[in-house]
């Protein structure tokens, strides 16, 4: 038996493995790089963009009254606070802010079962 | 009238299975019967173990002729004579030799991984590749015991090249690689590879933690690494196509494995086949997984099986195994070392291949030190690289030894 080369054989077969991973080890870190890079640049444009909104849009007068949503008879208070906490939820961490316009009850429709079995039965192949 | 009935009854008694009993089979069918209380009682790896145990179990029984292995064990299969000669397990081994079910078994693995974890941690490639030192050295392993065999005169001893290369891909951990290649270099060892590489990774959770232990000290297994970045759609979708490009590019003989590990991830990736998702990692996977099991079972009968080969082959796993956890570990205490303590080298031992046991391991031992450690994401980076080393060691074997 030729151990040199079965020695040879195992180192190389070795060295194989961990230069095709340190291969993708770069390959992989350079793509994240770039992809953190792109995202940051994103963030700090979109960042920009709101400032300079905020900036033209001049102060609300410190007199005017407070928004009070318009809520449709029979809506308890407790909903109310319900549905502006889920949207105040929504607006945190991101620049956006909402506000509670109005709240209504939506109109009767299809039920959850026939939306579901329209959905199934139009959706493309 | 009486001589016809006894002449009737003679020869079906002469032609049952009773008459051509023999004591390897009767061994081989309680080993396939040990196997299946494995499979059902202790949990080891059910799925495939409780097919390939009653593959043992039904290509043993005598006079039966359900599969052929005299068909298989040359180079050149003749397709017309297993066609016109062989049954229902010799169509389906086809799937096997010509290795079309570990392919498509990687295609459902695939599309039920998360390489985010690798994503965010790239350096977890490294773990993945040592743990292949357990591969490499087994193969000296095995070399040694053919060496020994030869010396010794014990001719089942003496594992040829071909034999060592397929002993020794069980310390990747990864069944369908282990069959990929034994099919190609070992095709009569392949029950006994597939038995060990099955057995060796449900045991993976008795196997490596005394290794873990002994290899790291109570500090390192402390440490608490840093929370992973999020990874974008856009880099899992990227990185399918870049392994594959890069993997089958360098060792065109991993290219089966990973092009359709790949395939799979990539569709789970890109969200837009959802339904191609859940057939690949459903149905086809389970149809794929029970032709598999039976049919590598039915390679292990008793003529192939009952040597001094297979108890080698048996111990030679293990050593594997505990080779491949042993390198992740020391490498991850080398990562450790240099990153000044960011990195718990229990991860490393996930390296094996074995997804996601082995992460599972280190998940519990770094837990048993620091109870709010949780290590599973961080060692499934180095998991899933595993499972990429593992493909690309079979290929570096495949290319250098068929």
């Amino acid at each position: 038996m030729d151990w040199i080369f079965n020695f040879s054989l195992m180192f190389v077969g070795l060295f194989i493995v961990f230069v095709v991973l340190c291969l993708l080890i770069f390959l992989v870190w350079v793509f994240g790089k770039v992809m953190i890079a792109i995202t940051a640049r994103k963030e700090k444009k979109k960042k920009k963009a709101a400032e300079e909104i905020k900036s033209q849009v001049p102060p609300a007068p410190k007199t005017a009254p407070k928004a009070v949503p318009a809520v449709e008879q029979g809506i308890t208070g407790d909903v109310v606070a319900a549905i502006s906490a889920a949207v105040a939820m929504m607006s945190e961490g991101t620049d956006k802010q909402y506000r509670v316009r109005s709240i209504k009850r939506v109109k009767e429709g299809r039920s959850a079962w026939s939306m579901a079995g329209i959905a199934e039965n139009t959706r493309p192949f | 009238m009486f001589e016809v009935f006894k002449d009737t009854i003679l020869g079906l008694v002469n032609d049952s299975g009773f008459m051509g009993m023999t004591w390897q089979s009767l061994v081989m069918i309680a080993i396939g019967c040990v196997l299946i209380y494995l499979a059902i009682v202790k949990q080891f790896e059910p799925l495939l173990l409780l097919s390939i145990a009653f593959g043992v179990i039904i290509t043993n029984l005598p006079n039966a002729g359900l599969f052929h292995m005299e068909f298989f064990v040359n180079k050149d299969i003749n397709y017309g004579q297993v066609l016109h000669d062989g049954g229902l397990l010799d169509i389906l081994y086809l799937g096997v030799k010509l290795g079309i079910y570990p392919p498509l078994i990687f295609l459902g693995i695939g599309c039920m991984t998360d390489f985010g974890p690798l994503i965010a941690n790239p350096k977890s490639f490294l773990l993945g590749a040592a743990a292949q030192a357990g591969i490499f050295v087994t193969f000296l392993g095995a070399l040694l015991v053919g060496q020994l065999g030869l010396e010794l005169g014990i001719e089942q001893l003496m594992f040829t090249l071909k034999d060592a290369g397929a002993i020794a891909i069980i310390g990747g951990a990864d069944g369908p690689t282990a069959i990929y290649v034994a099919k190609e270099l070992a095709p009569d060892k392949l029950g006994s590879i597939a038995i060990a590489a099955y057995s060796y990774m449900a045991l993976v959770p008795v196997i490596q933690p005394p290794i873990m232990k002994l290899l790291t000290t109570k500090k390192e297994r402390s440490i608490v690494m840093k929370q992973l970045r999020p990874v974008s759609r856009t880099e899992k979708i990227i990185f399918p196509i870049m392994v594959t490009l890069v993997v089958s590019l360098i060792v065109p003989s991993a290219a089966p494995l990973m092009a359709m590990l790949m395939l799979g991830n990539l569709m789970r990736e890109s969200g837009v086949v959802e339904r191609l998702v859940k057939t690949a990692q459903n149905e086809l996977m389970n149809i794929i997984t029970i032709f598999l099991g039976v049919t590598v079972g039915a390679t292990a009968k008793a003529e192939y099986f009952l040597s001094l080969g297979t108890a080698a082959i048996i111990l030679l796993g293990l050593f594997a195994f505990g080779i491949g956890t042993a390198a992740g570990v020391l490498l991850g205490k080398v990562m450790c070392f240099v990153t000044k303590g960011k990195v718990n080298p229990l991860i490393g031992s996930a390296g094996v291949s074995a997804v996601p046991m082995a992460a599972r391991v280190s998940q519990k031992v770094g837990q048993k030190e620091n109870p709010s450690n949780f290590l599973l994401m961080h060692a499934m980076g180095p998991n899933v690289a595993g499972v990429i080393g593992s493909a690309v060691a079979a290929g570096v074997l495949l290319s250098v030894l068929a």
